[in-house]
């Protein structure tokens, strides 16, 4: 069967193959990774969801002493010797490039893909596709630079830098602010040779990595897909950067996008929502948010900046069975919009989010040879931005959608916002919860999930993911 | 499959400004390439560059307020070239608008803004913390980070755009996997017309002083027409630049219907990885071998089908010479049968808009009939011996056309572009 590039299938059949499983040229998600403030590696980030936690915390770098206060979600940084091939490559990378890699060699792994003579990919057949955010280079490395600059004023005379500050930067200072080199260390790392694209900075860059390298192995152009994004936007620039635009929460306020906390303290749902999706444990859930009504606190404008990454790897069907994979999930339909504006905010149209999601569960059902939507969509997670108007139109948009109030689950609540990591990581919190591989023992989560990536720039993307009949 | 036709383009360069003062300069052989009056680069070892000169910003201003408070040149040139393109191909903002049009746009890395640093010698992290903080408390009119997708949000937010909207940021490869992205989203049916290209200015501070740190870049400053020599035996190093090139994209049926002639039409394009170094290409070239025999077998065409490369080209001892070896292994006998040449010759390197940029020239060709030449060629290296085009435009008359970019990290992009039939 013939799918187009985002899910429509040419001509009109099953979606599905006799036995319940996916057509073979459906795309399939085998692996999928997070590394964030919660943990490294989707085990560590699925105990720390389970035990309630968030990763909020105070911004790093300069950020902390020139705008005090400012909430954001921090990565430790992994250990290079542990997660690396190479750790001497780490000197080179920014911050989202490490993340990056470390996420896309997690995942890679996980699959059962990593370099080596017997992987079973070919590595010129092996893609990546990946989306970063800005701002990600070390500033205090610039701190040498800038001092052997100064005129006798104290300004920063280009002269000095010419004649003595450029001597004080690294040589290889230009690879931390290449905004490809995430990519490219990863495919030094393991060996991936194949199609690839770089995107960046927001979500809509984000869900494009996913759609382009779904519409690579649909063309046949690769046989597996590296899908990550990455961000590291919790430390000087990216802090600098979101408070000239007003979009940070004020100083010690911690951002509650549509109304829904992070603390347990404070009335969430174990601490973060994902849990009412990842933890498996719908049932348990003790507070599902429901739309257009609002939930019971007001929102915060404002978001907190956050480090992190996710991967996830992608295949198509017939290639995951044919090597013995275990699919977590089905990328079964995608749909995209832009309302694009010369500002920053996110679309903050709701009949926008609403054709977008709309299409999206169409292009889902065109697959099962039905007309309307999937019967069950078990839960949607929100992109939440932090602007009140952007969220209330999102989550709006998605109940128009539905036609009526769903289970959301909002992970900026509780690990920031991830900006170009966003759409890779609500995938693999999805995946893992059709899965069954959540926080909780409480079995895989029933129908299909609705990924809605949504955030400055004014991308509208929606993605859905169904069970694999195993 | 739909067929994809080039029906407009923008340009903004070193060598000319509008697609006829580009093509023009493309064929007539002068260097692009001067001192740097961008910034006061007295003191640094490398002092020139490829700027644009001689665009007139006023209009854009006009339609883009908000280009007033940006310090980023790239958009500027990235909204120039959007906007002559537009009107290239006979458009305007009823015709684009909508889900059915794309953006997607190859663009440079973030900008670090040094001329407000200010601060104690002694102290310098202070000092800059100090300075940051200030500067959120009074930002004096300006906004001193601009994302890389400003150009992009705002060519789209003006004319309506509600396709994809993407910015792509694989460094040297950047404009030219814009260009094959869109040209996929039009012949796979997601839109009906995309404006495609890349932008960018490295002609700032940090940009050739870190660029010069890597040791990337000829130390020639005198006389800087003759610094760049891609495919020289002397060669030593690029020379950065600043440009951009936006092609309008179109289904032909769609252009058809609406009257529009192609300028050539677009016909496959593919992209590699080398996985070997962020700092050198991998010496046997067989990531661009492989970017560029996939790009034919997406235009459904053999290696002897193609009548003219753009070579990256960068002029860098290692670039050129591992090049070469791999358009003789992607081509074969052919590659020496036909012409080859390096546009960063007379522009400098372009960076994330050098594949847009190159990728028009080999529209010129097809339009002019004619192929720009390589410059500053005058003393032939044994490990670059193919006919690169020396010194003089040459008459030609072939159809397709291959252009090469491969990025800073491994990033291999070749897009083929073909004469149209129409």
């Amino acid at each position: 069967m013939n799918t187009d590039r985002e899910g429509h299938t040419a001509g009109r059949g099953p979606g599905t193959l006799g036995d319940g499983s996916p057509a073979g040229d459906t795309v399939v998600v085998t692996a999928a990774e997070t590394v964030n403030g919660l943990g490294i590696g989707w085990p560590a980030v699925r105990e720390a969801l389970a035990a309630g936690r968030d990763a909020l915390g105070e911004a790093r770098d300069l950020a902390a002493a020139f705008r005090p206060g400012t909430v954001a979600a921090p990565c430790p940084p992994p250990d290079a010797r542990r997660y690396l091939g190479t750790p001497k490559l780490r000197k080179l990378m920014s911050d989202d490039a490490f993340l990056a890699t470390v996420a896309g060699k997690l995942a890679v792994a996980a699959a059962g893909l990593s370099r080596g003579p017997d992987r079973p990919i070919a590595d010129d057949r092996f893609a990546a596709f990946v989306a970063c955010g800005i701002g990600a280079a070390g500033w205090r490395e610039l701190v040498p630079v800038f001092r052997d600059s100064m005129d006798d004023d104290g300004r920063l005379s280009l002269a000095r830098l010419g004649e003595r500050g450029l001597r004080r930067c690294n040589p290889l200072f230009a690879f931390q602010v290449l905004a490809n080199m995430p990519l490219c260390f990863l495919s030094i790392e393991e060996s991936l040779r194949g199609d690839n694209l770089t995107f960046a900075p927001w979500e809509g860059g984000g869900a494009d990595a996913i759609a382009e390298a779904a519409a690579s192995l649909r063309r046949g152009d690769a046989d597996a897909a590296v899908v990550c994004g990455a961000s590291a936007m919790a430390g000087t620039q990216g802090v600098y950067w979101l408070a000239e635009k007003g979009l940070l929460t004020p100083p010690q306020v911690r951002p509650r996008p549509l109304g829904i906390p992070a603390s347990p303290a404070a009335g969430g749902a174990a601490g973060f929502h994902a849990p009412c999706l990842s933890g498996i444990g719908v049932h348990r859930c003790p507070s599902v948010v429901s739309f257009p009504d609002p939930p019971g606190d007001s929102p915060v404008a404002g978001l907190a900046p956050a480090d992190g990454a996710a991967a996830l790897v992608l295949e198509r069907f017939d290639n995951a069975r044919r090597r013995g994979a275990r699919p977590l999930a089905a990328l079964a339909a995608f749909a995209r919009e832009t309302l694009a504006t010369d500002g920053f905010a996110p679309c903050r149209d709701s009949s926008v989010v609403a054709r977008v999601a709309r299409r999206a569960l169409e292009r889902a059902a065109e697959r099962h040879g039905t007309d309307s939507a999937p019967a069950s969509v078990g839960a949607v997670i929100l992109s939440a931005s932090g602007d009140p108007e952007g969220d209330r139109a999102e989550a709006s948009g998605v109940a128009q959608a539905l036609g009526g109030p769903f289970r959301a689950v909002v992970p900026a609540s509780a690990w920031g916002n991830l900006f170009a990591a966003g759409p890779a990581t609500a995938v693999a919190i999805a995946a893992h919860a059709l899965a069954g591989d959540g926080p909780t023992d409480d079995g895989a989560l029933a129908g299909a999930v609705l990924v809605v990536c949504a955030g400055p720039g004014g991308a509208v993307a929606a993605i859905v993911l169904e069970k694999v009949s195993s | 499959m739909r067929r994809v036709w080039i029906t407009g383009a923008g340009v903004v360069s070193p060598v000319g400004n509008g697609f006829e003062a580009f093509a023009d300069g493309c064929l007539a052989g002068r260097s692009g390439v001067g001192p740097i009056t961008l910034f006061d680069a007295g003191t640094f070892k490398h002092r020139i560059a490829g700027e644009v000169r001689g665009l007139d910003a006023a209009p854009l201003l006009e339609r883009y307020p908000r280009l007033s408070r940006l310090r980023d040149r790239k958009v500027l040139l990235a909204l120039a070239a959007a906007e002559q393109a537009i009107e290239h191909a006979g458009l305007d903002s009823r015709g684009l608008a909508g889900e059915r049009s794309a953006v997607a746009l190859g663009a440079g890395l973030d900008v670090v803004l040094l001329e407000d640093i200010r601060g104690r010698t002694d102290d310098v992290e202070a000092s800059v913390s100090g300075k940051l903080r200030e500067l959120l408390g009074d930002d004096g009119g300006w906004e001193r980070l601009v994302p890389t997708d400003t150009a992009s949000r705002l060519v789209a937010a003006r004319h309506g755009l509600r396709g994809p909207c993407v910015t792509n940021v694989s460094a040297c490869a950047a404009g030219g996997q814009a260009l094959g992205h869109a040209f996929r989203l039009v012949r796979e049916g997601v839109v009906d017309v995309a404006l495609a290209g890349g932008a960018d200015s490295m002609v700032h501070p940090m940009g050739i002083g870190g660029f010069g740190l890597l040791g990337a870049l000829s130390p020639r400053n005198e006389p800087p027409g003759e610094a760049i020599r891609p495919f020289d035996a002397r060669r030593d190093g690029s020379v950065l630049g600043e440009g951009a090139a936006v092609l309008v994209l179109e289904d032909a049926a769609h252009a058809r219907a609406r009257g529009a002639r192609p300028l050539a039409e677009f016909l496959g394009c593919a992209s590699t990885l080398d996985a070997h170094a962020v700092t050198d290409p991998e010496p046997s070239g067989a990531g661009a071998v492989l970017a560029m025999r996939r790009a034919l077998a997406d235009a459904g065409l053999d290696p002897d089908a193609v009548d003219y490369v753009s070579a990256h080209g960068t002029g860098t001892p290692k670039n050129d010479a591992v090049e070469t070896a791999a358009i003789r292994e992607a081509l074969g006998r052919r590659a020496t049968e036909i012409p080859v040449s390096a546009l960063k010759s007379m522009t400098g390197h372009l960076v994330a808009a050098s594949g847009a940029v190159e990728a028009l020239s080999c529209v010129v060709a097809l339009v002019r009939r004619a192929v720009p030449p390589t410059i500053n060629l005058t003393r032939p290296d044994p490990a670059c011996d193919l006919d690169y085009v020396p010194g003089r435009a040459r008459p030609w008359d072939g159809s397709i056309t291959l252009s090469n970019s491969f990025g800073f990290g491994g990033q291999n992009a070749v897009v083929v572009i073909g004469r149209s039939t129409g």
